[in-house]
């Protein structure tokens, strides 16, 4: 009698464990894909803006050359920061891009204010990915952060060139 | 209801938004059919080297989810943080590989956990610090014309990400 008790205790504690561990195996499949969901729907969610960044890129890349970059620059140390500036926020690309046309208007005497002011804006402030930034973060975070970036390629392209000419 | 009714708007700006640019890229075919096949083979330079990132970050998202929980986030990367999140941000920024935007889906959930703004920003600062191509900019202009400006830069990144911290918080007292 005793031993029947037994194993109808072991038994019925066999069968609980059983119900627990298959709760907790569902548990876990189900927040994995509960996971994976939501992961999913973050990135398909962004897919339409981040197909128009692309396809803007590509008219970018086909319509602004390097030329029409270096006839842009004037000379003019303060004009040619803003304009390094501007053109760097507006394109947009890989940033080895900004590294070549940069040393292209180096050879012409384009100064390296104005050249590092492009490079910096180049990969810090996106105009093209603006509207992306904007869905995803926020109006005012995007507007604000890419404000900030503009300006502070000009800082930081000045203490670029006053540290190199101490150290030259 | 609220959160719904962004998300719809945000659905509707970016399909519109794509639409806008197809209709550009439509007209181009028909008026210069040779700076559309241009413009076309860049965008599929472009994919085939962000699909494989687009897969990495779904991936990352996916751990992340499973994993992080937004008291984490707000303990590494939250507004009280402190240097460990300066510190986590400026390296994940310098580490982090592909276009930027790719990263934006990921930051909208973190920051929805509680990475704080100042946070993302030095983050996406960051990313102007490009491992990869550091060799490239040292053939371009030097050595030490490229330390001088990654050092800049870093520094640059926390200035921003300083400002943004200040001025995000202000406008959410303000709303308040």
């Amino acid at each position: 009698m005793k031993g029947l008790r037994w194993i109808h205790g072991s038994d019925f504690l066999v069968r609980k464990i059983q119900s627990l561990s298959n709760g907790r195996k569902k548990n876990v499949q189900s927040s994995w894909l509960d996971s994976l969901t939501k992961a999913g729907k973050g990135v398909l969610s962004m897919l339409p803006v981040i197909a128009g960044v692309i396809l803007l890129l590509g008219l970018f890349n086909t319509f602004v050359t390097g030329e029409i970059i270096t006839s842009l620059f004037r000379g003019v140390y303060i004009f040619d920061g803003l304009v390094g500036s501007l053109l760097g926020s507006i394109l947009a690309g890989n940033a080895i891009t900004s590294y070549i046309i940069g040393n292209e208007l180096l050879s012409k005497q384009v100064s390296l204010f104005a050249v590092t002011t492009f490079m910096v804006s180049w990969v810090t402030v996106g105009l093209v990915q603006l509207p992306a930034e904007m869905t995803a973060l926020g109006k005012r975070f995007s507007l604000l952060r890419n404000a900030i970036s503009f300006l502070l390629s000009f800082v930081v392209a000045g203490l670029v060139t006053f540290t190199m000419e101490i150290i030259a | 209801m609220k959160q719904k009714k962004n998300k719809a708007k945000k659905n509707l700006f970016g399909i519109s938004f794509l639409l806008i640019i197809l209709c550009v890229y439509a007209l181009l075919f028909m008026m210069n059919s040779l700076a559309f096949y241009q413009s076309v083979q860049y965008v599929g330079n472009v994919l085939y080297t962000l699909i494989p990132v687009l897969i990495l970050v779904f991936l990352i998202m996916s751990i992340f989810h499973y994993y992080l929980k937004p008291k984490t986030i707000s303990k590494y990367l939250g507004a009280d943080a402190g240097w460990k999140g300066w510190f986590l941000s400026t390296v994940f920024g310098i580490f982090s590989h592909g276009s930027i935007y790719m990263w934006y889906p990921l930051f909208q959930q973190f920051h929805q956990k509680g990475m704080s703004y100042g946070f993302i920003s030095v983050f996406l600062y960051n990313r102007s610090v490009k491992i990869p191509l550091l060799p490239a900019l040292i053939l371009y202009f030097g050595l030490s014309y490229t330390i001088v400006l990654l050092v800049w830069m870093i520094i640059a990144g926390l200035l921003e990400g300083k400002i943004i911290n200040v001025l995000m918080n202000q406008s959410v007292s303000t709303t308040k």
